[in-house]
């Protein structure tokens, strides 16, 4: 899943504590889930959605699959 | 988190947490070891092995005074989900360790290594001591080894 923390943040001029501190969760929290090393729960995100005024799909989207092997195409 | 809001919790950074983690271990093993291997008469290296516990115990006593221990310890509803999910894998890897530790004891029971060893009572309360501070400061160990260092903003 990729998102658009850092941006959404970088346009507010908020740093992640301050973003941490607004959706009552830590700093750690908020680095995870910018770097991908985290997915937030479904209530964290629909929070995060909320915070920026925004669509869930808005803040996160789900990570294009890598491409398979659709033996269909070559036949 | 609100391990700041608590004067028994120290900040640490990671890296420090993971040193003392590393010295705790090593120093309370080895002080165990060599207690089991030396005979009395060793007046000296006595004091030197007493040493090396001492050392052991403050640098664990540090762990478990870290902020990174009231992670380790704190009630769920005080910690996010990430924090949550990275302590379900610390106490996983606290679990694996001791019981591999136990296990390694059970191997040495069973084949009588080492040879012409005699495990007394006393050798056994230190290793129940050493097992019981390793326990204890594990989950906060495999925190700070799992924790890498937040950016500067």
């Amino acid at each position: 899943m990729t998102n658009r923390l850092k941006v959404l943040r970088a346009e507010r001029n908020w740093s992640q504590a301050d973003l941490a501190a607004r959706l009552e969760v830590s700093r750690q929290t908020i680095n995870a889930i910018e770097t991908g090393k985290h997915d937030p729960s479904l209530s964290l995100a629909f929070r995060i959605a909320r915070l920026f005024g925004a669509t869930v799909e808005a803040v996160f989207r789900d990570a294009p699959s890598p491409p398979t092997d659709d033996r269909s195409k070559t036949r | 988190m609100k391990s700041n809001a608590s004067p028994i919790y120290r900040k640490y950074r990671p890296a420090t947490v993971r040193k003392l983690f590393i010295v705790a271990n090593a120093t309370l093993w080895g002080w165990f070891a060599l207690k089991f291997f030396l005979t009395p008469d060793r007046q000296l290296l006595q004091v030197a092995v007493g040493a090396l516990a001492l050392i052991g115990i403050v640098a664990a006593v540090a762990v478990f005074r870290s902020d990174l221990s009231f992670i380790a310890h704190a009630p769920e509803g005080q910690i996010d989900e990430f924090l949550l999910s990275q302590r379900n894998r610390a106490y996983l890897h606290t679990m694996r360790y001791v019981s591999g530790l136990l296990a390694l004891s059970m191997i040495c029971g069973v084949f009588g290594f080492p040879q012409h060893a005699d495990v007394t009572a006393g050798v056994l309360r230190n290793f129940i001591f050493v097992l019981f501070i390793t326990t204890l400061i594990s989950p906060a160990g495999f925190l700070a080894l799992a924790t890498e260092e937040l950016p500067e903003e």
